[in-house]
């Protein structure tokens, strides 16, 4: 009860005029550069802050946090209808969406992820509201060695991304580890694999390789091929999605909301491992799991709406332990410090009109949201009418400026001009993108958790079955692992029509 | 319709570009004719990187141009400090400079190729951050010498988190180490926000972290500070005694931002960057801001700021040595 008293105060705050302006801004300027690939959240609030100090602090985060969420909702456009995704957190939705862009349903695959987006951003303010002193409280319980047993469980589902070949998954899986161990040890600081390149001394940036590997090398490929445009013209099929995409969307929404929510909550794991968490789950419980890949609906509706409620419980940790969990989590705990408010358990106590006020708008903000996103699709569909000539060059233009810009470094575009010939090479020989981009992003981790557990430990493996959820973990692990074998039969089915 | 996705794709090419533009060139003799680039060295939203935009603001009204903050994070600091060595000495690049890149880096990593008093001219201190030893807040240890007295009796029990290796916190620890012989563990986490969550946790036993981001937690109960780095107690944390009075005077490296431009910078150049150094960082305004970042703020002019780096250095250099921690070639 005293929630909703609290509640009804922040919508009085977030509804007042200026707060309104304040918090369409924001989404407006998220939503434009969730489509710009590269130009994410954290590059948009760090040229916003200095203006920001003379405003008033609420405004300031009610404006700040729309950008955040703002961009979840603009970074799947570039995913669903060029392949790039708008912000590297999108990559899971180009597995399906840009599939369904191909076969004329860009449309639905846009229409249906901001639905998706709007329905988790809702559903998770609510979560966020009632259990944030509950998941605050599970972050924390994470250590190292629950977090190793969380990304073994990760790594394990690359097994289920693989369509075609199972062996040339795994491949890319190795390859993607490999190249995560490029750069700074994280322990001793010795440099690796680097060979006196300084700029690699942090290691390959995500964003790039995401950018050459999808983006890019679908512009290379397609390059010459005249015929693929007719494809793309001839047949856009309805402009936004049917009950039967409803339908199949409901339940894959729901489960993707909730796997999101907890997972976007732990400090460090940020929105990409949880998505392809979802889109496995996904494809797990399908009934038609050979299809994934090819353009379902569920592939899109899942991970997006996974990906905006990962992005709404970030919050939780944010503002209730001062721990941010992400970049640009990290940009808003410096603007809050710069306005003199510290974010901690004190918070809610102490700024109650900050906190209730940038909860509510962020249920104003997802409703703002859908209204400038929903009429914008048929614009955006429109964009695949755009002859190729010009469509590639704006696309190499986007991923050049975008890969500079996420780092303001040339190495990053020197990345993603090698990335683009390797997703060339990788295309041509049937090798998938995404095992490797997840064995990317979850290769550092794992490799920094199990070290710090072998620190604490001693060097003892027995502290990852000692910790009750890790072990819980590792057990999830071995029934992902032993699952298949049961079933194999439906999946081998989905193998051989792929070959 | 048709006009609409001009106009949308013309926003969509424009906007990166007018984002990337920084002001044109020209020669000049008055100083300064332009907006001016502050290389912070770390990515956006840590303690330097406030400290230096809320600099950066005020220099700019000094100065009257614009001062752009850049950040070039990466490899502890040094890509930063790299890349501002690239640069024209003219006094339109600033360096937002800690420890971090010109002092610990060079001595524990080893390939930095920059020497900060051959490279780098100080220009004015800033601030500084001290660092706390942080417990959880229902331990039973009330100073670092309950701690210590624990971590003698349980050999290799006692694990401390730190901001990562060779930064000021790992030093801080280095040195309470060599001091009391204690068998204690090392744990470098990513950054300081990743060691709070781990003490709160108990995943760790104790951590070292800048107040700034160690503070909420303190004043909260959920953390307990052991110990912090400056001289005196400070007025925010009246329950916080220092290392000093805890009779370890020598455990005293802090977070500190200063600016320094490069060298061959010529000196009436230096002179007029100096003295609007001064003002800014002497203005209440910025000293109100800067506080509440988690800062003690304490104008050092050139001469000053150079001596400083060389006492740093000096005391690092030889926690280094002493502790073995630099990093093979």
């Amino acid at each position: 009860m005293e929630t909703l008293t609290s509640l009804l105060y922040g919508f009085k705050i977030t509804l007042m005029p200026i707060n309104l302006l304040y918090c369409f801004i924001g989404v407006f300027i998220g939503t434009l550069i969730g489509v710009l690939p590269g130009i994410g959240p954290s590059a948009t609030i760090a040229l916003l802050l200095p203006a920001t100090f003379k405003i008033n602090p609420v405004s300031a985060l009610i404006m700040l946090s729309g950008i955040c969420y703002g961009a979840m909702y603009g970074g799947s456009t570039t995913s669903i209808l060029l392949n790039i995704p708008g912000e590297p957190s999108s990559v899971v939705t180009c597995l399906d969406g840009y599939q369904m862009a191909r076969k004329g349903r860009a449309g639905p695959a846009l229409g249906i992820s901001a639905m998706g987006s709007f329905i988790a951003g809702t559903l998770s303010l609510f979560g966020l509201l009632f259990m944030a002193p509950t998941v605050a409280d599970l972050a924390i319980r994470l250590g190292p060695a629950e977090n190793f047993s969380l990304m073994v469980m990760g790594i394990a589902i690359v097994t289920f991304l693989a369509r075609g070949s199972m062996v040339k998954a795994l491949l890319m899986a190795a390859f993607g580890l490999f190249l995560g161990s490029i750069g700074t040890d994280p322990i001793t600081a010795k440099v690796r694999f680097t060979y006196h390149m300084r700029d690699l001394n942090d290691g390959i940036a995500l964003a790039p390789v995401v950018m050459g590997l999808f983006g890019v090398s679908e512009v290379l490929s397609n390059v010459g091929v005249a015929i693929r445009r007719e494809i793309f013209e001839g047949k856009i099929k309805g402009l936004y999605p049917n009950k039967q995409d409803w339908k199949d969307s409901s339940k894959p929404i729901a489960r993707g909301t909730l796997i999101g929510f907890f997972l976007g909550a732990l400090p460090g794991v940020g929105s990409i491992i949880p998505q392809f968490i979802a889109y496995v789950v996904e494809k797990k419980l399908s009934k038609y799991p050979e299809k994934f890949g090819t353009g379902v609906i569920e592939g899109v509706a899942s991970p997006e709406a996974c990906n905006n409620s990962a992005v709404t419980s970030q919050f939780i940790p944010l503002l209730s332990l001062g721990i941010p969990s992400t970049g640009y989590g990290a940009l808003l705990m410096g603007a809050l410090m710069i306005y003199g408010i510290q974010p901690g358990p004190l918070l809610i106590k102490n700024n109650p009109d900050l906190f209730w006020g940038v909860m509510a708008s962020m249920y104003v903000g997802n409703v703002l949201l859908l209204v400038l996103n929903l009429p914008l699709i048929p614009l955006w569909v429109r964009i695949l009418k755009i002859p190729y000539s010009f469509l590639y060059s704006l696309i190499l233009i986007l991923c050049v400026i975008g890969s500079y810009s996420y780092n303001n470094n040339v190495t990053d575009v020197l990345v993603m001009a090698v990335c683009s010939v390797l997703g060339y090479l990788f295309k041509k020989y049937r090798y998938e993108g995404a095992p490797l981009v997840l064995a990317l992003v979850l290769g550092p981790l794992l490799e920094t958790a199990l070290r710090r557990s072998l620190l604490i430990s001693k060097g003892s493996f027995m502290i990852f079955l000692t910790h009750p959820i890790s072990a819980v973990f590792l057990i999830i692990t071995a029934v992902i692992l032993i699952f298949p074998m049961v079933t194999i039969r439906r999946i081998g089915k989905g193998l051989e029509a792929e070959e | 319709m048709k006009k609409w996705s001009c106009l949308m794709v013309s926003i969509i090419v424009v906007f990166p570009i007018c984002v990337l533009w920084y002001g044109g060139a020209s020669a000049e003799e008055k100083y300064p004719t332009r907006s001016i680039e502050m290389v912070i060295p770390f990515a956006p939203g840590g303690a330097t990187d406030v400290g230096a935009r809320i600099t950066a603001d005020e220099l700019a009204k000094v100065l009257k141009v614009a001062v752009t903050p850049v950040n070039k994070p990466g490899a502890s600091g040094t890509t930063g400090g790299a890349y501002i060595l690239t640069k024209k000495s003219d006094g339109y690049a600033i360096f937002a400079a800690t420890g971090g890149p010109v002092i610990n880096a060079p001595l524990v990593l080893p390939d930095v190729s920059y020497d900060v008093f051959k490279d780098f001219i100080p220009v004015a201190y800033f601030a500084s951050v001290p660092n706390v030893f942080v417990v959880k807040g229902d331990s039973p240890w009330k100073s670092l010498k309950d701690l210590i007295d624990y971590a003698k009796k349980n050999p290799g029990k006692v694990t401390c988190g730190s901001a990562g290796t060779g930064t000021e916190s790992h030093i801080n620890f280095e040195i309470l180490k060599s001091l009391t012989k204690a068998d204690m563990t090392h744990v470098p986490f990513k950054s300081g926000g990743d060691v709070i969550p781990a003490v709160l946790g108990g995943h760790v036993t104790m951590g070292v972290n800048v107040i700034a981001a160690a503070g909420p937690q303190i004043k909260a109960g959920t953390l307990k500070g052991l110990g912090i780095t400056s001289s005196k107690r400070l007025p925010d944390y009246p329950g916080v005694p220092t290392n000093a009075e805890q009779g370890f005077p020598q455990i005293n490296v802090s977070t500190w931002l200063g600016y320094l431009v490069t060298a061959g910078t010529p000196a009436p150049v230096v002179k007029t960057l100096a003295a609007a150094f001064e003002k800014a960082i002497k203005s209440p305004e910025l000293i109100q801001k800067a506080e509440k970042a988690g800062y003690v703020v304490e104008y050092k002019n050139p001469q000053e700021f150079k001596k400083y780096l060389e006492e740093q250095y000096a005391q690092v250099s030889k926690v280094v040595k002493e502790a073995g921690i630099a990093v093979p070639k």
